[in-house]
């Protein structure tokens, strides 16, 4: 499948050699595709992100993203490899809160190339800041604050964007508007992986998978890909 | 993009990053005054030493000194002398011809001298009444003076043999030495009693030493007087070398302890940013920031620190060095140029230096504990 941004096979991962977060997964997204993960706390939701964001390293299985192996990739090349192809969104937003709304944004850009004022201020323009570039973090509410947090994840134009519960802490207003935004994102092209614990959010993907004591449980699809292609 | 993420941060983070950029002007203020003052250090000293008199003695060839420092002898004439001036070390000296005279009718040390010349060098001599100023006056040792009971304004006759001559007593002198049991008098008239026109026994010489030990300017003197022998003063020579040694000794101790805790201070202070921005790391590198840009912005921190606090430190030490020529050797001093090149650079290096642990813990947060959570 050439079209898959992320092909997983056994994947697997050990803390400490004996909790196996993740026992064997074997799985694969489309370009384009939102994957929805669901499961009880515990299960190797996070696990399995923090693996295809090339935060972490699998302890076993392959893992090719956008057609590349990244378990042969150095440190360094993983890090290239993170900020080329990848956007988080947090369930705590992680913003420096001692730079503005703005200059989060152009964080990003920094570290992927340069920072681009004007761009970073169309991101923000995107997700309904326009009025609050030069705000910090503490001045902003939660779901502002998650708000610069998406546009800081699509900035640079990552072919994936991963969202480990990223409504975890709105309330129902900023979960809808939130919800919006992936919404957006994933009618612009960006694959999508979000992990939550909301049916309503799970609801939104293409596609779903249950994981239990790291393992896919159960696996659902619930509509057709952009492409045409039906999933299962 | 790092200025603006520097300026935010330490504007965050300015009450601990100026405790630490204050400890780290301590040390530079340290370093700063060390520098400026072991560059003057050395002529302060001589020169302040000079006011205590004479370091080098010059002697006939082939004769000796007599316990009491007095001495009747013949060998250096005075017109020689002149060729003192020439020695750039040379800054003052001054000849005597000493003889057992007789003294209202006691037996008492008779120093011929030039008053002028003594006077420079004996700053610290204590004279009530006046120095000497006409060929006929004298200068009474004190407590010659008391078992003569004479005052100044009195006649003193002096014998020698079957020469005589009678002087006014123009002050009486104390310096805690031979001079209090002495008689100082012009030396014509000492080389008139003695017979010996144009002739000194001994010259006392002070020269300062910077740069150069005394011997050095010993063995200069003799190349220019060939009939004379120059001998350094022990305890003048060791003097002033391990003042100029201690107190550099002392400054360089103090700098050292002082940077040593300055470089404690940044580095416990970086050491608790790295635990306490642990997120922010992680974030950074979550985003894909190069390790060469983390350690960037924690270097950039200590950077900061060292010259800032190098800055300050390098006045703060200027002033300080200023205080201490006032203050010990009475001298005005002339800034080091290179004070502020040195202070900087070593500032700098310290707190780099004290940063660089805390970098290596903040390249080692795995980017991975910013999706668990905290
Ligand atoms: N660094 C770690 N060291 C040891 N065990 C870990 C570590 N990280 C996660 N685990 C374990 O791995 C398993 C999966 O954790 P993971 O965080 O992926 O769960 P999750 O599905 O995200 O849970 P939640 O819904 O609570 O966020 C858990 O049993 C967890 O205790
Ligand atoms: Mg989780």
């Amino acid at each position: 499948m050439m079209s898959a941004v992320v092909r997983a096979e056994g994947l697997t991962k050990r803390y400490n050699g004996r909790v196996h977060a993740l026992a064997g997964v074997d799985l694969t997204v489309a370009r384009g595709e939102w994957l929805g993960v669901m499961g009880p706390s515990g299960s190797g939701k996070t696990t399995l992100l923090n693996l295809i964001g090339c935060l972490d390293r699998p302890s076993a299985g392959r893992l090719l993203i956008a057609g590349d192996d990244v378990t042969t990739l150095s440190q360094a090349e993983l890090v290239r490899f993170r900020r080329n192809h990848i956007g988080l969104i947090f369930q705590q937003f992680h913003l420096i809160p001692y730079l503005t709304a703005l200059e989060n944004v152009m964080l990003a850009q920094y570290f992927h190339s340069l920072a681009d004022e004007a761009e970073a201020r169309v991101a923000l323009e995107r997700v309904g800041l326009g009025e609050r570039l030069h705000h910090l973090p503490a001045q902003l509410s939660g779901g502002e604050q998650q708000r610069v947090c998406i546009a800081r994840a699509l900035i640079n134009q990552p072919s994936l964007i991963l969202a480990d519960e990223p409504t975890g802490n709105l309330d129902q207003a900023n979960e809808e508007r939130v919800m919006d935004l992936l919404r957006e994102l994933h009618a612009a092209g960006h694959a999508l992986i979000v992990v939550t614990h909301d049916p309503a959010i799970g609801d939104l993907a293409d596609r779903l998978i249950y994981l239990d004591h790291g393992r896919v449980v159960r696996e659902q699809g619930l509509r057709p890909l952009a492409g045409g292609a039906l999933v299962r | 993009m790092l200025w603006r993420m520097l300026r935010g941060s330490w504007r965050h983070r300015r009450v601990r990053l100026g405790v630490a950029t204050l400890s780290m002007l301590l040390g530079a203020a340290m370093t700063s005054a060390l520098i400026n003052l072991s560059f003057d250090v050395g002529s302060q000293t001589g020169r302040e030493l000079r006011a205590y008199g004479a370091n080098i003695l010059l002697l006939p060839r082939g004769a000796s000194l007599t316990p009491g420092g007095t001495r009747e002898g013949r060998g250096i004439r005075e017109r020689d002398l002149a060729a003192l001036d020439g020695i750039p070390a040379v800054v003052g000296y001054a000849p005597s011809l000493y003889l057992v005279a007789d003294v209202q009718g006691r037996p008492l040390a008779a120093g011929g001298v030039v008053f002028e010349r003594l006077q420079a060098m004996s700053a610290w001599w204590r004279v009530t009444g006046s120095w000497p100023a006409a060929p006929d006056e004298a200068l009474l040792g004190v407590s010659a003076a008391r078992s003569l009971g004479l005052a100044p304004g009195d006649r003193i006759a002096i014998g020698y043999h079957d020469a005589k001559r009678e002087l006014v007593v123009a002050g009486l002198v104390e310096t805690g030495g031979a001079e209090d049991n002495q008689v100082l008098v012009p030396l014509p008239v000492a080389q008139a009693l003695a017979g010996q026109p144009g002739q000194v026994g001994l010259v006392q010489v002070s020269a300062l030493v910077a740069g150069q030990s005394l011997v050095e300017v010993a063995g200069a003197i003799e190349a220019r007087l060939p009939d004379i022998q120059a001998r350094p003063l022990r305890q003048f020579a060791q003097a002033e070398e391990s003042v100029v040694a201690k107190v550099r000794l002392l400054l360089a101790l103090v700098a050292a302890v002082v940077l040593g805790v300055a470089a404690l201070a940044v580095g416990s202070t970086m050491f608790t940013a790295v635990v306490e921005r642990r997120a922010e790391i992680g974030l950074m590198k979550a985003l894909g920031a190069a390790e060469r840009r983390v350690a960037a912005l924690f270097l950039a921190d200590g950077i900061g620190v060292g010259a800032i606090g190098g800055l300050g430190g390098y006045a703060a030490g200027l002033g300080v060095a200023a205080l201490i020529g006032q203050q010990v050797f009475h001298a005005t001093l002339q800034p080091n140029p290179l004070g502020l090149p040195v202070t900087l650079a070593v500032a700098t290096g310290v707190a780099l230096a004290a940063s660089i642990w805390p970098v290596r813990q903040a390249l080692a947060i795995d980017p991975a504990v910013i999706l668990r959570g905290e």
